[in-house]
This record gives C-alpha cells, sequence and structure tokens, in this order.
C-alpha cells in the first residue's frame, strides 16, 4: 500500500444565497458543491468504502494526477459491487467507476443540469472549469435545494400578492 | 403478517403527468398515482429480483387493505445484501423501513421538498384521507417539476454556453 499517492482531496464550500432581485439560482455555479472528494483511479474500493461509510456525501470523482476527470463512483455503484462481488476488497476504483461520466460547466444553465439528471437517472455531475479540470459537483441533492427554495419565494410572493 | 402483504412498485415512470406543470405546489399535482402490485408473497430473493429487472428504486410494502406496511430503497437491499449471506430465505420486512415518513396529495412541494432534505431520503409515500396509499412522490418528481419552472425562469439567465456539455 503506497499511502504516498493515497492523496484525497477536500474543497471547501457552501450554497451562496439566492440572487435578491430574483430570489433564485440561475446556474450551475450557484448551486454546486466546492468540496469535492476525488481518488484516484488506481486507489483500492476498500478506500472509497471507508471514505464513504463515514460521511455524509454520496459521490467520488476520480481524477488523474492532472485533475482531469476520469470518471465518478456514487455509493450505488460501491454497494453493488459489496453485495455481488466476494473478492470486493482486490478491486480497484478504476474497475467500478462510471468512465467519462456527463458534466456541466459553473455556467451552465440550471434547467439544463437537472434536465441531463433526470434524463440520465443520475445524481451527480461534476463540474469542468475551462481547463477541463474538476472545480465542484451538483448533485440532485443541490437542486432540490435550489427548487426548495424556489418554493418557498414563490410561495411568499403568492401570500404578498 | 407476511403473507397478507403486497409491493407495489412506485412507477416513477409514469410520472409524466400533463397537469399544471409550472404551477405545481402540491404533492398530488406531481406525484405518482400509478402503482404496480406485485405477488403478495415475496422474498428478499424476489425483491432483488424485481429490483434487478425494473428501473424503480423504491418500493412500496403495503397490507392487503392498501395500508402502508414500509418501504424500501434499492440502497437498504443493497446495504443489505452485503451484510447478508443467506439473503434469499429472508424476508423483505426485515429489510424494509417501517417507520416511514408519509405526506398526503396536499402536502405543498416546498414541505415535501424539505422533508426528503432534511431526512436525507428520496421518497415520501402519499396517504390519502383514508388511510390508503394512493401515491408516491420522489425527489426526481421534484426535479422534473424543478426541471420545468427553473427553464420558464431562464430568460435572464447566467450564460449560454451550455450547449457545448
Amino acid at each position: 500500500m503506497n499511502q504516498g499517492n493515497r492523496e484525497i482531496n477536500a474543497r471547501e464550500s457552501s450554497m451562496a444565497a439566492p440572487s435578491e432581485l430574483t430570489g433564485r439560482y440561475n446556474c450551475v455555479a450557484d448551486v454546486m458543491t466546492r468540496k469535492t472528494v476525488s481518488l484516484s483511479p488506481h486507489h483500492g474500493l476498500v478506500e472509497a468504502v471507508s471514505l464513504m461509510a463515514d460521511r455524509h456525501f454520496r459521490h467520488i470523482v476520480v481524477v488523474d494526477t492532472g485533475g482531469q476527470i476520469l470518471g465518478v463512483i456514487s455509493d450505488r455503484d460501491i454497494l453493488r459491487t459489496l453485495a455481488r462481488t466476494s473478492n470486493w476488497q482486490t478491486k480497484d476504483v478504476s474497475q467500478i467507476m462510471t468512465r467519462d461520466p456527463f458534466t456541466v460547466k459553473r455556467e451552465t444553465p440550471l434547467s439544463v443540469a437537472v434536465a441531463k439528471i433526470v434524463a440520465k437517472r443520475i445524481n451527480c455531475l461534476p463540474v469542468l472549469d475551462d481547463e477541463g479540470k474538476v472545480c465542484g459537483i451538483v448533485t440532485s441533492t443541490d437542486l432540490l435545494k435550489a427548487y426548495q427554495k424556489l418554493l418557498e419565494s414563490l410561495q411568499r410572493n403568492r401570500a404578498a400578492l | 403478517m407476511e403473507h397478507n402483504m403486497e409491493i407495489a412498485v412506485a412507477t416513477d415512470l409514469a410520472a409524466g403527468h400533463p397537469g399544471r406543470p409550472s404551477s405545481a405546489t402540491r404533492v398530488a399535482d406531481i406525484m405518482s398515482s400509478k402503482l404496480v402490485t406485485l405477488s403478495a408473497h415475496h422474498t428478499f430473493g424476489q425483491a432483488v429480483q424485481l429490483m434487478t429487472n425494473s428501473p424503480f428504486r423504491h418500493f412500496l410494502v403495503i397490507h392487503a387493505d392498501g395500508r402502508l406496511a414500509g418501504l424500501f430503497s434499492d440502497r437498504d437491499v443493497l446495504r443489505a445484501l452485503g451484510r447478508t449471506p443467506n439473503w434469499q430465505a429472508k424476508n423483505v420486512s426485515g429489510v424494509m423501513t417501517h417507520k416511514v415518513f408519509t405526506v398526503t396529495p396536499e402536502t405543498p412541494l416546498s414541505v415535501a421538498a424539505s422533508e426528503m432534505l432534511s431526512r436525507r431520503i428520496n421518497c415520501l409515500p402519499v396517504v390519502g384521507n383514508d388511510g390508503k396509499v394512493c401515491g408516491i412522490i420522489t425527489s426526481t418528481d421534484l426535479l422534473r417539476s424543478y426541471q420545468k419552472i427553473q427553464a420558464a425562469l431562464e430568460n435572464d439567465s447566467c450564460g449560454t454556453s451550455a450547449d457545448s456539455v
């Protein structure tokens, strides 16, 4: 086990307040989670499992040394592997990740991000910057939060009329 | 109790309700009300089979009289598979959530969404006045509704580069 290569990255973030004027979010950058958890493809599945076991997230992005996206792993992928593979301890992240995942950019309109998540039956979209590096992740939970805030502001507007 | 339970499958594919998409405010506006009922006698093995062969992620277990008995998700099943050696013989009631938070058709969508978020769940059974299950609302139903209203609101959006991703 080469611990030196087993770096786990996490970046801080929180959802910004919706626009004062409109009371709503417009693009992915407004709601995305900047704190992503990433692994390298050669990490063992064991690491992915222990990472996910005691924390509150469901998606791990898999990146190369240059920060370019290679794939994503969800808790479902992991659970499925654990359930079906007796020798899962020997598996690598690269063997169970979803390769070439759908991605979005910071400025992608939220409606487009939602449409992708719904149509592709996925729950997360890595967010790439202009250089193609992962700068965040937008999940169905982030989007549901945005919808919930929108619904509340619509309710307030309706009540004010 | 097992023998008078039935598995109802939430047809989240059937959720393409035409009615009032952008003005959806209550659970009844977007819930899936078509529940497919399967075999009354079921084991965990059958549930796994069902899950493997269907696109659904949430399964309601209901009593013969239509009242809700419990709920289980694909995550619950997968988690149980990992730690249960002889899972084929077990009953579904062993993996399902018995105390389920439910909503009514009249529940505001904002409440349904915030309950899902705070409880970290993706599905709420909808129970009518008669105490019977009349539908299910999932996070996907909510997102589909969000997609419509958000697209309508995005005339002043922050960018147009979405087509390239």
